[in-house]
């Protein structure tokens, strides 16, 4: 750096540059504290210097910031802090009362080696604000699990669509067919549907699929994964169930349905369904091979005329 | 244009350059940690931009999955780009001796991370680039991943520069042993000044 300003004009930058900037000696003693750091702190320049920073600040980490001056000062190297990784070093507020939603300001920091005029060793330590960067990057990150909750999601019934019904079946065919275990898939198709959106309208259609996804959400177990898969077709990944827990627990829902018709308006709907189990075997090869067995099995549950469950079998 | 390769006489130089940088980086960790540092010397290849991803990835075969990645850019009349590779929970035993042990912070080991790269990046870099007489800055390192397979950290980006300096450092250390490779992307402006520095650094010798 060149210096064609004097000392005053150097020094006046240093104090009013929108970044606090402070100087310590190897024990701690504040040589130099800047305007920013005035203003954010509430403690003037007059006080602190010639003062150890540690008696000033308690709350600051000692421990850390001792063995970090003594670092970079052993070896002559700049460091820094990350908001990411520590907030901050100094407990100031933040400037965005109305839109933070944060409890304080966010700092970046670097440490900077030098040598005073008398040949002391000093460490020059720089804050940035960077509270706006860590706000909008907590909003990317909430908007981002948002979307991707969101994506796993049926918009109409709220359960879990095709899509991340069949990611979960991917990984617990993985571990099953690795480490053992069972796992059985149930495909449900809500019987005559078309009728109910012919004759009562398809809010009504809506309804009772809103109702029916009720009624097999408080069903399923904690560690199933219940899936809307098309238009009035569901699929049921039944962790650790063979198919003789599969054909209890689809009989349940099969029965729970028939029993409760849908109420709309002043119309009494009733509803049933047919259901397709499959089960995990040695000899399946893929996720694929399971859905397509329970898709067979509800094929013939279908043709055996409707509002029953078939299991299915290699020769479907 | 496409910049050169160094030839054999300035690769050994360059060698001699980082281990005598790297030594001093070990000494001052020594002192810095109060310990017994020893480092191994440093192995120094170049790899073609495309390459990269699979050299350290060769590099790293049969040590697990389990990764942390740190990078720093650096800049001036050297600039590029340094990534720290380190194994899993490779840098755990740091920790006490960094000062960190009454912290359970989150950011914690990750601040760890960091310290360390810092530390290494820049006393080997800033070793080389004072014996060569070159000005060079840092910006603060960021992480990368931890926890991740090799290929997640070094994903083949849309590199400007092809000309990848690696550079394989393992500490010892008396609580055990922890190993760090170190690879450095630069310039093709940097890789003249580096080969400029290093002819003079020989004719000074």
């Amino acid at each position: 750096m060149t210096a064609a300003l004097g000392d005053s004009s150097l020094g006046y930058i240093i104090d009013r540059v929108d970044v606090g900037i402070l100087v310590v000696s190897d024990s701690l003693e504040v040589v130099l504290w800047n305007r920013f750091m005035e203003a954010n702190s509430k403690v003037s320049a007059e006080t602190i210097v010639g003062k150890n920073l540690l008696e000033s600040f308690p709350d600051l980490p000692g421990k850390w910031l001792e063995k970090k001056v003594k670092s970079v000062q052993l070896l002559n190297n700049f460091a820094f802090t990350s908001w990411q990784q520590r907030p901050y070093l100094f407990h100031f507020k933040h400037h965005r009362p109305i839109t933070g939603g944060v409890t304080h300001m966010y700092q970046n920091c670097t440490f900077i080696p030098f040598e005073g005029s008398d040949g002391e060793s000093l460490v020059c330590i720089t804050l940035f604000d960077v509270t706006d960067t860590a706000i909008s990057h907590r909003e990317v990150q909430q908007a981002h699990a948002d979307l991707e909750e969101l994506s796993h999601r049926d918009p109409l019934t709220g359960i879990y669509n095709r899509r991340f019904m069949e990611s979960e079946l991917d990984k617990e065919f993985q571990r099953v067919s690795r480490y053992g275990g069972k796992l059985s898939v149930l495909f449900l198709d809500l019987d005559f549907f078309k009728k109910v959106n012919d004759t009562y309208g398809h809010q009504a259609g809506d309804q009772v699929l809103i109702e029916v996804t009720q009624r097999i959400s408080d069903m399923v177990r904690a560690t199933d994964c219940l899936a809307r898969y098309g238009g009035e077709e569901f699929a049921i990944m039944l962790t650790e169930t063979d198919t003789s827990g599969g054909l209890i627990f689809a009989n349940r829902v099969r029965e729970v349905i028939e029993k409760t018709p849908v109420h709309y308006g002043e119309h009494v709907i009733p509803v049933t369904a047919s259901l397709g189990l499959s089960e995990y075997d040695e000899g399946v090869e893929s996720y694929d091979t399971l859905l397509d067995q329970s898709d067979k099995a509800l094929y013939v549950a279908k043709k055996q005329g409707r509002n029953r469950v078939v299991c299915y079998l290699p020769d479907m | 244009m496409k910049t050169e390769a160094l030839n054999e006489e300035e690769n050994e130089i360059l060698q001699e350059v980082i281990n005598i940088g790297m030594g001093q980086a070990g000494a001052s960790l020594a002192k810095l940690l109060d310990v017994f540092v020893n480092l191994s010397v440093p192995r120094v290849s170049w790899v073609n931009g495309d390459d990269f991803v699979t050299q350290v990835a060769k590099l790293v075969e049969g040590q697990g999955d389990s990764w942390a990645g740190v990078r720093q850019a650096f800049y001036n009349q050297l600039e590029g780009e340094a990534f720290a590779i380190y194994g899993a929970n490779g840098c755990q035993q740091l920790a006490g001796l960094m000062g960190y042990e009454d912290e359970n912070e989150d950011g914690a080991e990750e601040e760890l991370l960091l310290d360390v790269t810092n530390i290494l990046v820049g006393a080997c870099l800033v070793g080389v680039a004072n014996q060569i007489s070159k000005k060079l800055d840092f910006a603060a390192p960021t992480v990368v991943g931890v926890g991740k397979p090799i290929h997640e950290l070094l994903y083949s980006r849309d590199r400007e520069w092809d000309q990848c300096l690696l550079i394989e450092v393992n500490f010892c250390l008396e609580e055990g042993d922890f190993s760090c490779h170190l690879v450095m992307l630069m310039s093709e402006a940097s890789i003249e000044q580096l080969r400029s520095g290093l002819v003079q650094f020989m004719e000074s010798y």
